[in-house]
């Protein structure tokens, strides 16, 4: 994986610049789609109860890693679903998954020490295409240039803000759009 | 319009446990076939590396490693504990990668702001109720409860 920080940018980034077509993508989507962004992270879970250790107290095989395909995301992404609001849970589990591709398409970049990408498919298929050998976990120009596309996003949805369109139509709730930008801290 | 009666919320936790379910599932079967995937990492584990140094270097973190491996010509140094990674296959690596321990700070560093900044914009957006299990937009909380 990238650092978490570019994830999280990249899901920013994206839920935000449409957020600039789409009226009804909101703050709290934005925020969506960032949590989406790591989603298959969640097989980080092994840094603090190894694999190893789980599978030694259940007595069965077991490896977090399955948490890092595409196919376990939908899942996930779908188990959050269920918990939100009836009304715009289409939207809020579509700028889940977008972040969650978002995660693997970056991860599929990386340098792979064995030269091939990890089964982003399994179980649906266990191929593994070559690696692209871009960059490492600890590169730092993931996140300069993540960050860079965060605040262009940004830029252009306030500016569409700023203009009578689309962005300022608002269908969930009639909640008002801010003036601004949807978030302070981009 | 919201769903909060009893059978709403039955629904919601069954959907959960079958969910669950599935989630547990495939971390058993791919604990089952975790093995045919092409994957390389392990730690320096047979003293320093220098660069040109020919060292031998354990790959996998069972005991006795699954993997071993003589790296040469390295062109950074990593120390025992240190974090290695290779790419290509083991019989013939075409190149090595070593982040050293400031790199390791800097990714888990970035990775723990950014955890941060996702925790603090989750806590002003949305709130889970437990009683209806379900999260609620913090925005509307107001219109709802109104």
């Amino acid at each position: 994986m990238p650092d978490w920080l570019t994830h999280v940018l990249v899901g920013y980034a994206l839920a935000t610049a449409l957020a600039a077509v789409r009226g009804e993508i909101e703050r709290r989507h934005v925020t969506l789609a960032m949590t989406g962004a790591l989603l298959p992270d969640a097989s980080k879970l092994s840094l603090v109860v190894p694999s190893d250790a789980v599978s030694a107290a259940l007595g069965v095989p077991f490896e977090w890693f399955a948490l890092h395909t595409l196919p376990v995301t939908v899942v996930l992404a779908a188990a959050i679903g269920v918990l939100l609001p009836a009304e715009g849970r289409r939207l809020g589990v579509g700028l889940l998954l977008l972040g969650g591709l978002s995660h693997h398409a970056l991860d599929l970049l990386l340098l792979q020490p064995s030269g091939y990408t990890y089964p982003v498919l399994w179980p649906l298929s266990t191929f593994q295409a070559p690696s692209a050998d871009l960059y490492q976990s600890s590169d730092r120009a993931p996140a300069l240039v993540a960050g860079c596309l965060a605040l262009v996003a940004a830029f252009v949805r306030s500016h569409a803000l700023d203009r009578p369109g689309p962005a300022r139509e608002t269908r969930d709730g009639g909640e008002s759009v801010p003036s601004t930008t949807d978030d302070g801290t981009a | 319009m919201e769903e909060t009666g009893h059978a709403d919320v039955v629904l919601r936790a069954a959907t959960l446990i079958v969910l669950g379910g599935v989630t547990f599932g495939l971390l058993v079967w791919y604990g089952r076939v975790a093995g045919r995937f092409a994957a390389v990492a392990g730690l320096v584990t047979s003293g320093a590396i220098g660069t040109s140094d020919v060292t031998s270097v354990a790959f996998g973190t069972a005991s006795p490693p699954a993997v071993a491996a003589t790296v040469r010509d390295l062109a950074a140094a990593a120390a025992d504990g240190a974090s290695i990674s290779t790419v290509g296959a083991a019989s013939d690596w075409r190149a090595l990668a070593i982040r050293a321990d400031w790199e390791e700070r800097y990714m888990y560093g970035v990775s723990a702001l950014a955890a941060t900044w996702l925790w603090l914009r989750l806590l002003r957006d949305w709130r889970f109720e437990v009683r209806s299990l379900r999260l609620v937009p913090r925005s509307t909380e107001d219109d709802r409860d109104a």
